[in-house]
């Protein structure tokens, strides 16, 4: 393993104990025994049942809801529609295009346009199934491409291409006419479901004076409480959001659970009681939102020496019905279109495209894994069409310091991108089994007596960058704050807006806190968001919340050793100057006082040891024609797959994947090799097997017998390695890791396959089906 | 969401008040065992029973025992049980192929061998597998003891020959068996539990006489008894498996659904056939690969 030293030195001390220390997660023990209370957990006297109400169509002109035979019904309380709703009815995030109960229209089939309170969840989902509802259905629409015909049917009255980010830089003609080589092609992905254990779940509590308490799954708090005061007509304050233990979220908890929370909070509104609204997997599948179908037309010219001179790239991302976060997405995709490689001559254009399927948002890779699979298989092909190997093509090309984006953007640190690539060849044994196995095309397989002469083995790579935090589209939603206060004890609680859904969030911040403080990792303690008493942190998203939380943290606790080192300097004799927090003591090596013992003196001398810390990410720019600096600092990972593909079955077996990252900084080696791990599967999903299909807007993969996702026994073996290249204004020196784990993979796999079989692929996922009719087209070609 | 619809829940303590209860309530009554396709079902609302008769409270029906000439394996034992039994991993290996590619370790600690073939579902694991080794199924009913072969078990798509108020309290078949070489080939989309979208149990006796059974490839588990004529007496050879794909067709009638289209059956249906032909015949030579292995 490759680690560099700090050389600049993080922005506050590197004095680190538990920073870079295997720290047991905090919430592990609860987990593991069970003790951990998730939303359908919570028991609630006289708690209220909700079911929403599904017209059952894509594409239709709601005329009119009839619920009166299940208000009849014993036990319903009540049956709310758009009529009902007391503030705005909308739960857009970013544009106000997302009515939370349809009044007029229906654009996709998870499409609610009631909500029912009974008194069991079983009776509102019969009351729920007796709501009739008065519809004329209307011609649909369910591929972005076709969606942008003029004679399409629109999803919405302003049209359905609703946005375009474009990256111009340099002469790209001139960049064409200067290479010796140029491949084009189209490649397709699906939608992708996030598939998190816990299915999306809120209980809203009425509190006192007209206020509202809402329980939930959730990344982002402070999008639930704006999201449920809009539709409450009540303003922020009135309104408490708090977090519960959060079964995973992957992005489709960022948005998607303010649709989930408002109602819930609609109806305890309208009742005055507790009601609970619990999706079934199939209702989650339904409703949530899934990764950006894109087409991508991905265009590339290289000189004979591998030098790349142009990129043209079109992309159009089906964002389904709703815009929700299809800006960012759309954005992320056309920044990083071409992939982490200088190019001097590039242009982009990246469509954002209503349709009448399910919405499209946040998925982790945010819109980046669907051009990854085009510019990375490209690569490749003109890596082979030259006869380069894919690893130096990339190492050619790739990013580094002094280096411009292809948003002309000049990186001036903590570009880890060439060590990923060389750790990633080196550990894998790339260039051995490269000579050795797969290669233009292998012998053509037989039906020979040996069982093995079918299998053919591959090996392929994937190498990726990504923007951390939110980027120059996000800049308003990009600050995060931190409340630290310390008891008499000494013990220290934390909190901050940022959310644990299962990433490490909760350790990592411990863990950053305790060494900022110089208290052992066991003295802290940090608070799940609840918005009544955490900062807004900003949404847990984009990689962001170790960078922008963790700052926030630092910052508070500086300002506490700043107050409570006077203290101790005044007691202990000493000038403020002489003062470190240390291992649990603050002073000198020679005098000093424990932390607790000090803290126990600011208590009594009425000197306040709470503070607020806070942290704004820097200016970034993204202009007209996509040129600026357009975040603040990359997160860089390769990715190499070794496979095994049965050509008469077409079966792809993953066999490795060597996956490695640079992170900035290490925070925690076990809670980021988990992440890693699991991104790696995300990625082998989304290569093999992950696929929601729909016919006519009617998912038809509504469940884990249809809609399939790698489990335990699909994980190949998985090598995880890691580049410390620091960042300086990351948290000592830590950038972002949430997404990049699940962005390289796909394509590594998918380039392994080809190499073992000599067939490109431009359409994801290579089921058996799609391999095998790839290797019966070559044999007959 | 929990189970919507109510009904009585009887757990009998023999297999005479157990047949009593069916025989009184008729189509109203719903026997449970294992519990994993009953449960999905009541949750789903696709039965809705008047009264679940849990056979579980009776004693002996979980019994895998060899009986003179006879494997007999009772209505309560587990895929898991298979599994870990030393007889079926001894003499009938078969059983443990299948069972060990039976959905995930949960579901086979539960679901039961003769829940599956009860349930009939067309692609139902057990069913090719107790189709080759040409079992009886043991019937209790208001008249008395019945036996049907298994050949005439499988009616259509989740339906057998048990009449109302009868209840399987066995599995028999030939301890011949144990002579012979087999294979159970399964095809899923991944190595996580999945329903087989084709499945193919072979087994071969030492004079080369073949049994071929198909599952997920037509409404109901299939014997595919032209085809084992066509092949009989025969070592595996290309002309012996191009003999042997030609009736494919013949025997099979696999369609297009979510999971996989009927090309690609059909096309694995040969390959299938193939691997576990060689595999069922390399086994009962001593050189084949362990039982468990997944051909494809």
């Amino acid at each position: 393993m490759s680690k560099r030293e700090i050389q600049d030195g993080p922005p506050e001390r590197d004095r680190t104990a538990a920073v870079g220390a295997p720290v047991k997660r905090v919430d592990a023990s609860d987990k593991v025994t069970g003790r951990a209370v998730y939303l359908d957990d919570m028991v609630m006297p006289g708690v209220l049942h909700a079911a929403l109400v599904f017209p059952g169509c894509a594409h239709a002109v709601l005329r009119g809801v009839d619920a009166s035979a299940a208000r009849s019904m014993a036990g319903v309380r009540s049956v709310l529609t758009a009529d009902d709703i007391p503030g705005e009815n909308q739960v857009g995030v970013i544009d106000t295009d997302q009515p939370l109960l349809p009044f007029d229209r229906i654009r996709y089939e998870g499409d609610a346009v009631a909500v029912v309170v009974a008194e069991t969840a079983v009776l509102a989902r019969e009351a729920a199934d007796a709501v009739s509802v008065d519809l004329t259905e209307l011609p649909g629409v369910f591929d972005a491409v076709r969606a942008m015909e003029p004679d399409a049917p629109l999803v919405h009255e302003s049209g359905n291409v609703f946005l375009h980010d474009k990256v111009r830089k340099g002469d790209v003609d001139a960049g064409f006419d200067a290479a010796d080589i140029i491949v084009e092609r189209e490649f397709r992905t699906h939608h992708q479901e996030h598939c998190y254990l816990e299915p999306l779940a809120a209980l809203a509590v009425p509190a006192d004076n007209g206020s509202m308490t809402v329980y939930g799954t959730m990344q982002c708090p402070f999008y639930v409480q704006k999201a449920v005061a809009d539709v409450l007509g009540l303003p922020l304050a009135s309104v408490r959001v708090i977090q519960t233990v959060t079964g995973g979220g992957f992005g489709g908890k960022e948005d998607v659970p303010s649709e989930i929370c408002a109602c819930a909070a609609l109806a305890a509104w309208k009742t005055g009681s507790a009601v609970k609204l619990v999706y079934s997997r199939e209702e989650d599948f339904l409703r949530s939102s899934k990764r950006h179908p894109m087409r991508v037309t991905f265009k590339l010219g290289a000189k004979r020496d591998g030098t790349f001179t142009a990129a043209k790239i079109r992309a159009v991302a089906d964002g389904g019905a709703y815009t929700t976060l299809s800006p960012v997405v759309v954005f992320r995709a056309a920044a990083h279109a071409t992939g982490p490689y200088e190019i001097p001559n590039v242009w982009t254009d990246v469509y954002g495209v209503y349709t009448n399927r399910q919405t499209a948002g946040a998925f982790r890779g945010f819109g980046q894994p669907q051009v990854i699979f085009a510019n990375e298989s490209v690569i490749d092909e003109v890596a082979d069409a030259i006869g380069m190997d894919p690893v130096d093509i990339r190492l050619k090309n790739c990013l580094d310091v002094g280096k411009r984006t292809a948003t002309n953007q000049l990186l001036t640190e903590s570009v880890g991108l060439r060590e990923t690539l060389e750790l990633a060849r080196e550990l894998s044994g790339w260039d051995g089994k490269r000579a050795a196995q797969g290669g233009r095309g292998g012998e053509q397989p037989g039906r020979a007596s040996d069982a093995r002469d079918h299998i053919k083995r591959g090996i392929g790579v994937g190498s990726i960058y990504y923007g951390v935090s939110l980027g120059a589209k996000g800049l308003a939603l990009d600050g995060s704050g931190a409340h630290i206060n310390v008891y008499r004890d000494g013990s220290v609680r934390i909190g901050v807006g940022g959310t644990e859904m299962g990433q490490g969030l909760l350790t990592v911040l411990a863990q950053i806190a305790a060494d900022s403080l110089g208290v052992p990792v066991g003295f802290v303690h940090v608070e799940r968001a609840d918005t009544s008493v955490v900062p807004d942190s900003g949404p847990s998203v984009a990689s962001r919340t170790t960078l922008m939380t963790g700052n926030a943290v630092i910052d508070a606790a500086r300002k506490l050793r700043t107050v409570m080192g006077e203290v101790a300097a005044d007691s202990l004799g000493l000038d403020p100057s002489e003062i470190e927090f240390d291992g649990g003591t603050v002073g000198s090596a020679e005098k000093n006082v424990t932390f607790a013992e000090l803290a126990e003196q600011c208590w009594v001398r009425n000197v306040s040891t709470a503070a607020d810390g806070w942290y704004a990410a820097p200016e970034s720019t993204f202009d007209e024609n996509g040129q600026g600096d357009a975040y603040a600092v990359y997160s860089y990972a390769t990715h190499v797959a070794e496979i095994e593909v049965d050509t008469e079955t077409g079966r792809v077996t993953v066999v490795r994947i060597t996956a490695a990252h640079d992170v900035g900084r290490v925070m925690n080696p076990v809670t980021l090799e988990g992440q890693i791990e699991g991104g790696v599967l995300q990625g082998i999903g989304m290569a093999l097997y992950e696929q929601m299909k729909s016919k006519g807007g009617a998912v038809v993969t509504p469940d884990f017998s249809t809609y399939i996702i790698p489990t335990a026994m699909d994980t190949p073996a998985i090598r995880t390695v890691f580049v410390e290249d620091p960042y300086s204004k990351g948290p000592f020196g830590a950038k972002g890791i949430g997404e990049t784990p699940a962005m390289p993979g796909a394509v590594a796999v998918a380039n392994a396959v080809s190499n073992a079989l000599g067939v490109r692929f431009h359409e994801l996922p290579l089921t058996p089906e799609r391999v095998r009719r790839a290797v019966s087209e070559r044999k007959n070609s | 969401m929990p189970i919507a619809h109510e009904f009585d829940y009887l757990k009998p303590a023999s297999l005479e008040d157990a047949v009593a209860v069916l025989a009184k309530r008729g189509e109203g009554a719903q026997v449970l065992a294992g519990g994993t396709d009953v449960v999905a079902l009541l949750r789903d609302g696709a039965i809705a029973p008047e009264v679940v008769v849990d056979i579980k409270g009776i004693a002996g029906l979980a019994d895998i025992r060899l009986a003179g000439e006879r494997l007999f394996i009772g209505p309560l034992v587990t895929f898991t049980d298979l599994i870990e039994s030393e007889l079926i991993r001894e003499s009938f290996p078969l059983f443990y192929e299948m069972a060990v590619k039976v959905a995930s370790k949960g579901i086979r600690n539960r679901a039961t061998v003769v829940g599956n073939i009860c349930s009939a579902v067309p692609s139902c694991d057990a069913g090719p597998v107790v189709l080759v080794y040409d079992a009886q199924v043991l019937i209790l009913g208001p008249e008395g003891e019945r036996a049907v072969h298994i050949d005439e078990w499988f009616t259509g798509p989740k339906k057998t020959d048990l009449q109302s108020g009868e209840l399987v309290v066995g599995l028999e078949m030939p301890s011949s068996a144990q002579a012979c070489g087999g294979s159970y080939v399964k095809l899923g989309r991944y190595r996580g539990e999945d329903l087989a979208q084709a499945s193919v149990a072979v087994l071969v006796s030492p004079d080369y006489e073949y049994r071929v059974a198909f599952g997920a490839v037509g409404p109901v588990p299939v014997r595919a008894k032209k085809l084992e004529a066509a092949i009989k007496g025969e070592e595996p050879t290309e002309e012996m498996f191009a003999v042997a794909r030609k009736f494919i067709a013949r025997e099979t009638s696999p369609i297009t659904d979510i999971r996989a289209t009927a090309e690609y059956r059909t096309h694995m249906l040969e390959v299938m056939l193939e691997r576990g032909i060689r595999a069922a015949v390399a086994r009962l030579n001593g050189d084949g690969p362990e039982y468990g292995t997944r051909h494809i």
